[in-house]
């Protein structure tokens, strides 16, 4: 470096210095900002300098201006997506299920206009390989900056529009404020946000703060009815917090009232887990969410994963359980090429394919008939009930019943199947660039 | 790039601050938002004087565009089936050209190639030559930046606690 002393960054034009502090990190800049006077201004010009990182980053993703009915600070607004970002993705439910009538297996989270919204994902039961995507989880800002998620208990909402007027007026009975909060990046817990909770850990939480402006009581079902009353409600609750000093605490006592009342919670905390890797790689043509029909009825989902001991797939539905088998595993993911054996061969042309019916409604989709699906390669898997007989029944049964193919199609997609029966299960994949597909 | 007055065979004439001139073709020069109003305008006749540009940042300046611009040319040949692909690797190649770009010039060059793109105002070439003095800053402490921008800490002793208890909360 040649003449390390010859320029000084407040030669430079704002907009140039400007230009530079976008490309750091929120905490770059604040270490930038600690160098000077001039520094902490130009780090904390929300228009100048935030705007454009929002802008930047999410712009073509989400309504940047539209955040918060456009009131709240960008500095604000980007350290709120920046964690909501993580967001976007397959999620599925860990744990075993509770009691939540509406927590769902699969979850997958997007950007919206103006929020971030996550929506259930369910197998369509009409025999086709559509998907059905219905929101539940509504995430955003108020205008005066504060972090507002709803939950929607049950039932659909067909149209985003909907449930976001509903969501913003808290009009639907079995709307529930939560939190989401982050444990670690590839973990969300969503819990309930109600009044004793934030008492609790009031302190705790208040930089994240529950919304205490908007919270929707389903004690009064006289007025549930009625949105008007709801909203004023809101609104005076809302005055009463800013005006008397009491009045947070002598409505939070009411909302704890409320809530002793009501004598039961509505959400269970819920623990959510990423699927990080939701599609094929090159190095991994197996992995990722996959859709295919065990019966020629009813569509299952299915996660491919790999790992340092191999491939396993599971029903996405069991992955929060412990206790269920895998639908196959394997140790060697060596890829047999063609040519093939005879026998390979005859394993294959053998057997019936089970597809979901829609799959012939794809044009855009290569979509082969039975007979001359072609193979570019063949992996040995095992099913799950080799794992079982050897450990109860020892020897007994006949040993090659738990083996079984997957083979693996030109297009990428790929079909399983085992010796016990004479079929192949074709999957599709689910995602494409991150986007669902066929979804309803 | 469909502005009328455009045509592919004529070129500018740039004048550095320097006085050396360089020839550039009009599709090329589009990039730059300045050049860009002055075709629209019809002002481009004879020599066109940029007095914050020396001669090497406008060399560097015009074969950044040059590259830019035979990258696009390239792309509209393409059919459609491969395009998505075809256009990843470009991007990628693009990316890496870029970065051998920035990283062949040393300090000095960086800034100047700063002022000379906000100058002609060619938003890609600013984004690039600032992303890479942003990285120069990563991981640097505040007495470090003060010591790489030549920045005078004007905060009194309290003052600077203060500014530096707000911005360690500020993210973390």
């Amino acid at each position: 470096m040649v003449d390390v002393d010859s320029f000084s960054l407040t030669d430079f034009p704002e907009d140039i210095q400007i230009s530079i502090l976008s490309f750091l990190s929120p905490k770059q800049i604040a270490s930038f900002a600690c160098t000077s006077k001039r520094s902490v201004s130009l780090c904390s010009s929300d228009d100048k300098l935030w705007y454009p990182m929002c802008e930047r980053r999410w712009g073509s993703k989400t309504q940047i201006k539209n955040w918060g009915d456009g009131k709240i600070g960008y500095k604000l607004l980007y350290k709120t997506l920046d964690e909501w970002e993580n967001l976007i993705g397959f999620w599925r439910r860990s744990g075993e299920p509770t009691v939540n009538s509406s927590s769902p297996p699969l979850i997958h989270f997007e950007w919206g206009p103006s929020f971030v919204a996550a929506s259930r994902v369910c197998p369509s039961q009409n025999c086709t390989c559509n998907v059905l995507k219905s929101p539940f989880l509504w995430m955003s800002l108020s205008s005066d900056g504060e972090i507002v998620n709803f939950l929607k208990l049950d039932g659909e909402i067909k149209s985003w529009d909907d449930f976001v007027k509903c969501c913003q007026f808290g009009l639907v009975e079995d709307l529930v404020s939560v939190n989401v909060n982050f444990v670690g990046a590839c973990h969300v817990l969503v819990e309930e946000n109600y009044a004793n909770y934030y008492q609790v850990h009031g302190k705790h939480l208040s930089q994240r703060s529950p919304n205490t402006v908007i919270q929707y009581s389903r004690g009064d079902d006289s007025k549930g009815s009625s949105g008007e009353c709801l909203v004023t409600e809101m609104y005076y609750t809302q005055l009463a917090n800013r005006i008397s000093p009491g009045g947070d605490r002598a409505w939070r006592r009411q909302r704890r009232r409320e809530r002793e009342r009501l004598g039961k919670r509505r959400w269970e905390p819920e623990h959510f887990v990423k699927i990080v890797n939701c599609s094929p790689t090159p190095a991994r043509p197996l992995q990722g969410l996959w859709k295919g029909t065990s019966d020629g009825i009813n569509l299952v989902f299915y996660l491919v994963t790999y790992d340092v001991g191999g491939i396993i797939c599971r029903r996405v539905g069991d992955l929060s359980s412990c206790s269920a088998a895998p639908v196959f595993w394997t140790s060697n993911t060596t890829l047999m090429e063609s040519p093939f054996s005879p026998e390979e061969e005859y394993l294959y042309d053998s057997r019936i394919h089970y597809r979901s019916l829609a799959e012939a409604d794809h044009i855009h989709r290569h979509c082969p008939s039975a007979e001359n699906e072609v193979v570019s390669h063949i992996m040995y898997i095992n099913s799950s009930y080799d794992l079982v007989i050897r450990d109860s029944a020892g020897s007994s049964t006949n040993p090659r019943q738990g083996e079984g193919r997957i083979w693996h199609y030109h297009d990428g997609t790929f079909g399983f199947g085992f010796f016990w029966d004479n079929f192949i299960i074709d999957l599709n994949p689910m995602v494409q660039d991150g986007c669902l597909l066929d979804a309803l | 790039m469909s502005t009328p007055s455009v045509s592919v065979n004529r070129v500018l004439k740039l004048k550095s601050s320097d006085g050396e001139i360089f020839e550039v073709k009009q599709t090329v020069a589009v990039q730059s938002g300045v050049l860009k109003q002055m075709m629209e305008d019809g002002c481009t006749e004879g020599e066109i004087p940029l007095n914050n540009v020396d001669s090497p940042t406008l060399a560097k300046i015009i074969e950044w565009c040059n590259k830019h611009h035979d990258n696009d040319v390239e792309g509209r040949v393409l059919s459609e089936e491969r395009e998505k692909e075809k256009e990843k690797e470009k991007a990628a190649d693009m990316k890496k050209w870029e970065s051998e770009f920035i990283d062949a010039l040393n300090r000095d060059e960086i800034y100047f190639l700063l002022t000379g793109s906000n100058y002609m105002d060619i938003k890609e070439l600013l984004d690039c030559a600032a992303q890479k003095v942003a990285d120069m800053v990563k991981g640097k402490t505040p007495e470090a930046i003060r010591e790489m921008f030549n920045i005078q800490s004007d905060f009194t002793e309290e003052e600077e606690e203060a500014i530096r208890k707000e911005n360690q909360w500020a993210f973390d």
